[in-house]
Parts: C-alpha cells; sequence; structure tokens
C-alpha cells in the first residue's frame, strides 16, 4: 500500500519504502526535493519564500529557501544518507498572474508577482552552496502545478493545472 | 521575527465579523445593480489560522477557476481575492453580454469583464470599510488569473508570509437567486498588523 505524506507550505516531510510526498497546488511556492538515490530515501519542502525578512534570524524552518535546504539535508542525514550521494529536483516559482492577463498592470505594484522565479534562484543558490547537485527542474511558466515525489525511483511527478504530466 | 498574532476573542470575531457582513451587504448591492439580479450571501466566517492552512480553505486542489486579485492599502492594508468557478464565469458573462456560448476563452475581453466584476465589489467593500473606520484607503487595479484556487492564493501567502506565520481570512460566498450555479466566493486577508488597527477602529483593540 502506498502512502501518501502531504507536504503543506512551510512544512517539510521525508519518506522511504512505499510512502510518497505530495504537495498539492504549487503557484509561486517551490516543491524542493532532496533525495538518496541508493537508501531510496527522500525529503520534500514546501517553500514560500527566498528568505527572511530579518536576514539575522536562524530560522529552521522549510519557508525560506536557504533553511529549507539545511533542514532537507539534516533530516535525510539523520535518516542515515550519505550527504555526498544526495541529489535534488524541483518544480513550482510560477507567476499566477501573467502578462497576458494583466497586460497594463505594474507588475511593481505587487513585489509577490515575480516572486516565483526569487524563489527558484534561491533554492538553486541554496542547493550550490551545499553541493547538492540539482538533476532536474520545472520551474517558472504560468500554471500551478501538483507534485508527487517516489523515493523507490526518485522521479518526480508535476502535474500542471491544465493537466499535462511530466515527470522528472 | 514573525509577528505572532493575538488571538481573536469571541467579541472581535463578531465585531469583524459585523464589519465583513456590511462590507458584503453593499458589495453584492452594487453587483445586483449591474447585473439586474437579485444576489444572496453567507454570513462571512472569520478564521484565524497558519498561513499552511489557507489554501485548503480557499478550496479544491484540482478544480481550475477564476481569481480575481486586488490589494488596498491606507492606515489598514490587505489583500481581497473573489474566486469564481467555470461555470459561473459563463453565467455571469451570459448574463452580462448575452454571450450564451460555452467556451471559455480569457481574451482582453472577457478578463476586463471579470476584473470590472472584481472592482465594483471590492470598491463598495471598501467604501463600507472606509466609512465604518474612518479611514481613506486605496484599492489596486484588478489583477487576473486563472488556475488553482490554492495556486492563484500562492503569491498573497507570500506577500503575508513575509511577517508572519499566521493570518486572519474573512470569506464569505454569494450567489445569484435565480441561478445558485452563478456563485463566488469573496475573501479578504488583511496584513498582520492591519488586524489589530481594523479593531482598533471599531473599539474592539485589545
Amino acid at each position: 500500500m502506498k502512502k501518501v505524506l502531504r507536504v503543506r507550505i512551510s512544512e517539510h516531510s521525508v519518506a522511504r519504502d512505499s510512502e510518497r510526498l505530495k504537495s498539492f497546488g504549487l503557484g509561486s511556492c517551490i516543491g524542493l526535493v532532496i533525495y538518496d538515490p541508493h537508501k531510496k530515501i527522500g525529503a520534500m519542502a514546501h517553500i514560500l519564500l527566498p528568505r527572511p525578512a530579518n536576514s539575522h534570524a536562524r530560522e529552521k524552518s522549510a519557508k525560506y529557501a536557504a533553511s529549507a535546504v539545511a533542514l532537507l539535508i539534516e533530516e535525510l542525514r539523520k535518516a542515515g544518507c550519505n550527504p555526498g550521494h544526495l541529489r535534488a529536483k524541483m518544480a513550482g516559482g510560477a507567476n499566477m498572474f501573467p502578462r497576458r492577463f494583466n497586460p497594463a498592470a505594474d507588475y511593481r505594484a505587487i513585489t509577490s508577482a515575480s516572486i516565483g522565479e526569487r524563489n527558484a534562484r534561491a533554492v538553486r543558490q541554496a542547493l550550490a552552496r551545499r553541493k547538492v547537485t540539482l538533476v532536474a527542474e520545472e520551474v517558472g511558466g504560468e500554471q500551478g502545478r501538483t507534485i508527487e515525489f517516489n523515493p523507490q525511483t526518485g522521479e518526480l511527478a508535476v502535474y500542471k493545472s491544465s493537466g499535462e504530466l511530466k515527470v522528472l | 521575527m514573525p509577528v505572532l498574532a493575538e488571538k481573536l476573542n469571541r467579541a472581535q470575531e463578531d465585531a469583524l465579523q459585523e464589519l465583513c457582513n456590511i462590507g458584503m451587504g453593499h458589495a453584492t448591492t452594487a453587483l445586483a445593480q449591474l447585473m439586474g439580479k437579485t444576489i444572496y450571501f453567507d454570513i462571512p466566517r472569520i478564521s484565524q489560522v497558519p498561513i499552511s492552512q489557507i489554501p485548503q480553505i480557499v478550496g479544491n486542489a484540482e478544480q481550475t477557476v477564476v481569481g480575481i486579485y486586488l490589494r488596498f492599502s491606507g492606515p489598514i492594508s490587505g489583500n481581497i481575492i473573489l474566486i469564481f468557478p467555470k461555470k459561473s464565469v459563463l453565467l455571469l458573462r451570459q448574463i452580462m453580454t448575452g454571450d450564451k456560448s460555452r467556451k471559455l476563452v480569457f481574451d482582453e475581453y472577457n478578463t476586463s469583464l471579470l476584473k470590472e466584476v472584481g472592482n465594483i465589489l471590492t470598491g463598495s467593500y471598501l467604501s463600507v470599510m472606509e466609512n465604518l473606520l474612518k479611514m481613506q484607503l486605496v484599492q489596486s487595479v484588478p489583477w487576473f488569473a486563472f488556475d488553482l484556487a490554492s495556486a492563484i492564493i500562492d503569491p498573497i501567502l507570500i506577500q503575508l508570509g513575509k511577517d508572519t506565520d499566521n493570518a486572519v481570512v474573512i470569506e464569505a460566498e454569494f450567489f445569484v437567486r435565480e441561478s445558485e450555479n452563478l456563485k463566488g466566493r469573496f475573501y479578504l486577508l488583511p496584513d498582520p498588523k492591519s488586524v489589530k488597527l481594523m479593531l482598533e477602529a471599531v473599539g474592539m483593540g485589545g
């Protein structure tokens, strides 16, 4: 029986064996998976923001890109994974209020409109700093996504809101 | 550090509910005049929840919907989003333009029509807030999205999430009397610091 562990905004979870990790309706948020293909264990974070507004805050949470990467690596290490074996995949970071629907709108008026791309960039930077290879990503665009990760195969299924499925 | 919102007490919840009830009354009256239909709305629900739970409040993770988003600012600031299921969008268009086609194309005409509905509802709602709270508010242009409700709300949660882990969500459903399939949901998500100011303005501060 497969067991689906739901990962909500600012949350994270670890899965192995028949467990799956799932995040619903990612818009500008990022669903990040870090996994060990040898141990077949994976961890997912549902990231909301690139970094805390107060840069001195040392929050250990999946809410922010940098702390989410550190948190997932820590959880996987505790689960017996070798940090040198870890790989990453991510999806999300869309622009939910696309230009084609909002041609005259001033994007500077709503800073969060362009946050998807900044979230993705912050995750890439955090992964590079921790020397975790990002093997696949499906970010940006103008559609929401639901994702499901299978630690057995290392596959990340990305369901776009249009119904299209892409497996990373 | 995140601002941890204090829990609203019962009287404060009631005060917010009443404020929003009056706001919804004006907003739906404006829409009723525009459409020439009678519009009912449910008593607004107030929830104070972690941001991570808001996507479930806003709805079904599988259905694509239209979202019209406006920000408002002034002494208080926050976010208003209107959610319309696809079927309601078709009916709304039919009533307002006579177009009976079953096909939904979000060209400039259709998106403008829906944005204008958002503008009118929000404008009437905020004018009630201005009167009752005795403050001037400015609303942004409406932003249009068509996607999963939980994905559309993401940019708003990002906005709120910068300052807090919890938020107040005020929600009300409205529907046309003659056609219950024509319905929409109205959400007001005040910025964290504004909830306190709203309560103070109606004499219900801490």
